[in-house]
């Protein structure tokens, strides 16, 4: 074993790391802190570039470790593993950017920012994962590592939610952990290989392995917030902003996405899969995931269990290309992965500044708002139109295909459950962009609402952030609407969505890197 | 060269930035009620944005004057494989865009003053003016589907700016119906589109999918999708009701360019994607009903309008069934057979460019119209209004006549059988539209509201330099070469017979106007229907059940401002056309209620209204 067989490892180290050293740390050494966590992310973006350099030239870098007789811990990077990991590390850099700007004056920040790369950790082990045991034991840290993030207020609705998480993610742990065993007796131990390795199986097995798919994917759909097992996610919207965001964008419903994306490839193999006749009911459920999640968005007016409803029926449209036999769909649904990702962590971080900097969680409450934040109004506007499938947004690059690989399929149905998911998306983002550009707002707005401590009463936004402020003065007000700490990651993710779709042809793109895959599986 | 075009038709966006970055603007706050008018302020106050604006489109203008044709650029990186050229519907097409908005932004330069705009409002105008036009300015020379739907979205959503840019309620809901009816749009596209592209083997160029599409089965399918995607952009009956509500909605020269061109962009995605020739029978037949349906149905709607720019507006659906018709009629047709395509798409340019500028013109004499004007002034321009009007119409010499001379003349692709019902059919359409653009022009104050100012130069030129181009086309036409004088219709017989449906209708305002006003009146009123026509038919039934359920309750009293309920409701408030009553909310069901009563009793004003209608039509019928 060479150093670079390595590399997957250290691409885990490089959060876990700077997490225990934080977990250490006092809680009041802003530098530290902010140090361990740039370094960290710095680190994993230089790493992740060097594997995506070796993948690109076709070669796979694993990494074992026996646990027990016929158990082997083993990671590797292929390209799927690149795509969710660069995903991962890449809003995980922004995020902790806006999470320094957004809890700068809450407490318990170390016990926070350490659990936070923690569970980057953890997906970056998922997205890693050379087999199914590994993926399991990483699929299961997860929810651990999540949920002091998603009690973190501590207040009574949060413990509840958090109570609920834990339930809904163990239970589906647990009946990922049947299937996985049944599937390790059937067949001994089931490394990730492109195209599948089940196939070979004999006929008399095939119910079994219809049963066992259905587990796997039970399993995964309880994160994948699958109907009807989404409950969990609008209630843990309670989580403060950058947690939200990286639930929804990254961390949980990608792994659970993920985990379904390996399933149907790589343990199953999707020409396999169409064989056993399991595709068919996962595309229902996917598209009933879909426009269920929109349905009930539609009636939500706090702004981010809005986006929560919306979640559920945006990561859907990766299983849907994940269910649907062809190339197109493949890429579809694959670099939706990338593009939900980049458009919803948007939305979260503008609902965040949103809360943030005026108190405003409804959206009843956000008439006019875009006179006040622009910039903000801006990236939420970008995300939300990318979200409805307006061109050249990424999610209208995501719909193409899939359009074109369920047509391709023989699967027309597939289109109008597009079409009126999108029009369903229109239904709920539109108004809220309307009161945002064009509504007028009555009362004057509320002050700041920073954790600005009692006793001192800020004039106005420039000036609310106080002395004691880990960043410097210049970052504050720069931006007028709020903190550049908080602006810059959501401007970032915004033209990032943008670019992803405009640049969709060139090799950079996330369509790119799914083609790449696709490659791979067919 | 093709970079040439590219920076041509990115100059919008490059304005656009220089609007947005600028910081000149005073903000509502900051304007003094009494504060200087924009004229004292001096060039050199001026943001360069708003010397560039009125001028952006120029450089897209020379490009298609100027380019060479079948300048090619090819950008594989740009969305899924971008391809952009400059052929010859596109050189058609971009010198209409250009030349109208052209003429649109100069006038806008006269007319947001006059309307008593300050700096603020005139910011925000011309960011969404700019936006509209920098995605209608992009689409044109567009040959893949995914960067044409790219513009074509970002031109359908600016464009949204621009109708409820005077807030009031029933603008709001205007623009409502206008934004529910362009997503709808914009789903469908999607969905024909990708249909193109899966037939085609995922080429994204619309000359593989027509292409593919023809010999497809999956033919109809896609024609289906395509025909009410873009169908809901070109006014398509049953899909036009956003028209007549938002073209009087938005300023007068947004209206000028929502009818003008921006309609067409429908028209030149159906040009660049059907499947001409391929024998569609049933979506062909289709298009050539509802555009029959949309030729005279809208004309007899039209004429019971009291706003004048409703009026254009149902005008624009009207010679939009013309377009429809004509296209459905290239869709039945077999090349196979020996059919011949190519002249009818020349024919749909002719009339695109035809229609575009004419209308263009229509519109901004509205505004003219409502100046104050001196007494020479205003015949002027009520003479110009008249001739627009008779161009519409095809009276001979304009470029009416030469565009429809040249469609007449392909009414042979609709087979032996229909060809005889079809010529008979078409030459009314110029008796109804005659009748619809007098009652335009008696619409029309015979005053500019008491104070208002005096017209600019800004405002009487770009209507004039349209104007003139609608008299000096055929000569255009003529003299490039290409077109035969006797195809355009230039012959003695030709003109005998182009005369004939606009004097018909003359004749027919004339005894009327003498005989009857008052009886006219009244048919005028019992038949009120309401701008936005179906629109109000959808709103009678849910307010109906809306009362049975609650009774209580007043229907339809959601408000428009109430922060963002939660479902985008399409039934809203009153876009009602009898908006000058000031009755405001509750005006929004009586005139519906009142139309489909009298429609079930047929009260007197409607049965004397049918009555004269069916004469009419019988008369016509055995004149022609």
């Amino acid at each position: 074993m060479t150093w670079y067989h390595w590399l997957p490892v250290l691409m885990i180290a490089s959060s876990a790391g700077p997490a225990v050293a934080i977990f250490f740390l006092e809680e009041e050494s802003h530098g530290w802190r902010t140090l361990w966590n740039m370094l960290g992310a710095v680190v994993k973006i230089l790493l992740l570039g060097v594997l995506f350099y070796e993948v690109h030239l076709g070669r796979t870098i694993a990494f074992h470790v026996p646990l027990l007789p016929g158990l082997t811990f083993k990671l590797h990077a292929d390209a799927l593993s690149l795509l969710f990991a660069g995903l991962s590390t890449g809003l995980w850099f922004l995020t902790t950017i806006y999470a320094i700007g957004y809890l700068e004056h809450s407490p318990h920040r170390s016990r926070f920012f350490g659990f936070f790369s923690l569970c980057v950790s953890t997906t970056i082990g998922i997205a890693m994962a050379g087999n199914l045991i590994t993926l399991l034991i990483f699929y299961e840290f997860l929810s651990l590592t999540t949920w002091p993030l998603v009690v973190h207020r501590g207040n009574r609705t949060s413990i509840t939610a958090g109570h609920r998480y834990l339930v809904y993610t163990l239970g589906g742990g647990a009946l990922l952990l049947i299937g996985v065993v049944w599937l390790q007796t059937l067949v001994g131990e089931i490394d990730f290989v492109a195209r599948g390795g089940l196939a070979a199986l004999p006929p008399e097995t095939h119910a079994d392995l219809r049963l066992i798919f259905a587990m796997l994917v039970l399993g995964f759909g309880v994160k994948a917030a699958l109907v009807p097992l989404h409950g969990w996610l609008p209630h843990a919207m309670v989580a403060p902003a950058p947690v939200s965001a990286l639930l929804h964008a990254v961390a949980v419903v990608k792994a659970g996405a993920f985990g379904i994306v390996r399933v149907v490839y790589d343990i199953f193999g999707i020409e396999f899969c169409e064989r056993l006749g399991v595709l068919e009911p996962l595309a229902g459920l996917a598209a009933f995931t879909i426009l269920f999640g929109s349905w009930r968005a539609l009636a939500q007016d706090d702004l981010k269990r809005r986006l929560a409803y919306s979640t559920v029926s945006q990561v859907s449209y990766i299983v849907l290309g994940a269910a649907v036999f062809g190339p197109k769909a493949t890429i579809g649904g694959i670099v939706h992965l990338v593009h939900q990702g980049l458009m919803k962590i948007t939305l979260f971080f503008c609902a965040g500044n949103f809360a943030e900097e005026l108190g405003l969680h409804r959206v009843s409450e956000l008439d006019g708002v875009g006179r006040r934040m622009p910039w903000t109004m801006v990236a939420f506007t970008v995300g939300a139109l990318g979200m409805i499938g307006v061109p050249p947004i990424a999610g209208f690059v995501s719909k193409w295909y899939l359009g074109w690989g369920a047509l391709e399929a023989g699967m027309p149905w597939v289109i109008a459950v597009l079409a009126l998911s999108s029009l369903l998306n229109a239904a709920y983002f539109l108004p809220i962009l309307y009161a945002g550009w064009f509504g007028q707002r009555t009362t004057p707005w509320p002050a700041p609402q920073g954790h600005v401590p009692d006793g001192i009463v800020a004039p106005g936004p420039a000036s609310h952030r106080s002395a004691d402020s880990p960043c410097p003065r210049w970052l504050s007000v720069a931006a007028g609407e709020t903190s550049l700490l908080l602006l810059a990651p959501a401007l970032a993710t915004a033209a990032l969505s943008l670019l992803a779709g405009i640049l969709a042809g060139s090799s950079f793109s996330p369509l790119y890197w799914a083609r790449f895959i696709m490659m791979g599986e067919y | 060269m093709a970079l040439l075009l590219v920076l041509a038709l990115l100059s919008p966006w490059a304005v656009l930035a220089f609007l947005l970055a600028s910081r000149d603007a005073p903000t509502d706050e900051e304007v003094a009620p009494d504060g200087p008018a924009r004229g004292e302020a001096g060039a050199g106050a001026r943001p360069r944005w708003r010397l560039l604006a009125p001028w952006t489109p120029l450089p897209a203008l020379l490009a298609a004057l100027f380019l060479p044709e079948d300048l090619a650029l090819e950008l594989p990186w740009l969305f899924l494989g971008a391809l952009l050229r400059l052929d010859r519907p596109a050189r058609l097409f971009l010198g209409l865009t250009a030349a109208v908005w052209l003429a649109a932004g100069w006038y806008a330069r006269g007319y947001l003053p006059t309307t008593g705009e300050r700096p603020p409002g005139e910011r925000r105008f011309w960011g969404w003016f700019l936006a509209t036009m920098g995605g209608n300015l992009l689409l044109v020379p567009c040959q893949d589907m995914v960067s044409f739907t790219a513009f074509f979205t970002a031109m359908s959503l600016a464009a949204y700016g621009l109708v409820i840019h005077h807030p009031s309620a029933r603008n709001l809901a205007a623009g409502r119906v206008y934004l529910a009816l362009a997503i709808l749009g914009e789903v469908l596209a999607f969905a024909g589109l990708v249909w193109a592209c899966q037939v085609a083997q995922g080429e994204v160029s619309f000359a593989a999918a027509g292409a593919a599409l023809a010999a497809s089965p999956a033919r109809d399918a896609v024609l289906w999708l395509l025909i009410a995607g873009f169908g809901i952009k070109l006014g398509l009956v049953p899909l036009h009701v956003w028209l007549p509500l938002a073209h009087p909605a938005a300023p007068t020269p947004a209206s000028a360019v929502l009818s003008g061109v921006i309609i067409k962009t429908g028209l030149l995605l159906w040009w660049r994607v059907f499947p001409w020739g391929a024998g569609a029978l049933l979506p062909g037949a289709f298009l050539v009903v509802a555009g029959l349906a949309g030729t005279f149905g809208a004309a007899l709607v039209g004429l019971v309008q009291t706003d004048p720019k409703a009026l254009l507006a149902y005008s624009s659906v009207s010679q939009m069934g013309l377009v429809a018709l004509m296209a459905g009629l290239g869709l039945i047709a077999d090349a196979h057979a020996g059919a011949e395509i190519a002249p009818l798409l020349t024919g749909l340019g002719l009339f695109a460019v035809h229609h575009g500028l004419t209308k263009g013109a229509l519109f901004l004499g509205v505004g003219l119209a409502q100046t104050s004007l001196s007494t020479g002034g205003r015949r002027l321009v009520m003479a110009g209004l008249a001739l627009l009007g008779a161009s519409l119409a095809g009276f001979p010499l304009t470029s009416g006549q030469a565009a429809k001379a040249w469609l007449k003349a392909l009414l042979p692709l609709a087979g032996p059988a229909w060809q005889p019902a079809f010529e008979r059919l078409v030459p009314l359409s110029g008796v109804t539209t005659m009748l619809l653009l007098l009652r335009f022009l008696a619409l029309l104050p015979r005053a500019g509201k008491p104070g208002a100012p005096a017209a600019p130069l800004a405002m009487l030129l770009p209507w004039a330099g349209l104007g003139l181009g609608t008299v000096l086309l055929p000569v255009i036409l003529v003299g490039a070469g290409g077109f035969p004088p006797a195809a355009l219709g230039l012959s003695g017989a030709g003109m005998a017979k182009a005369a004939l449906p606009p004097l018909a209708a003359m004749a027919m305002a004339a005894f009327v106007w003498w005989k009857a006003p008052a009886a006219a009146e009244r048919c005028r009123a019992g038949l009120a229907v309401p701008a936005g026509d179906l629109l109000h038919l959808t709103r009678f039934f849910s307010a109906a059940a809306a009362v049975q359920a609650t009774a209580p309750t007043a229907p339809g009293a959601t408000s428009p401002n109430a922060g963002g309920p939660p479902a985008f409701s399409l039934v809203g408030e009153s876009p009602s056309g009898e908006a000058r009553s000031p009755a405001g909310q509750e005006a929004a069901r009586p005139p519906a209620l009142a139309w489909c009563l009298s429609v079930l009793a047929g009260g007197e004003g409607f049965s004397t209204g049918l009555l004269l209608m069916v004469l009419l039509a019988a008369g016509l019928a055995l004149l022609l």
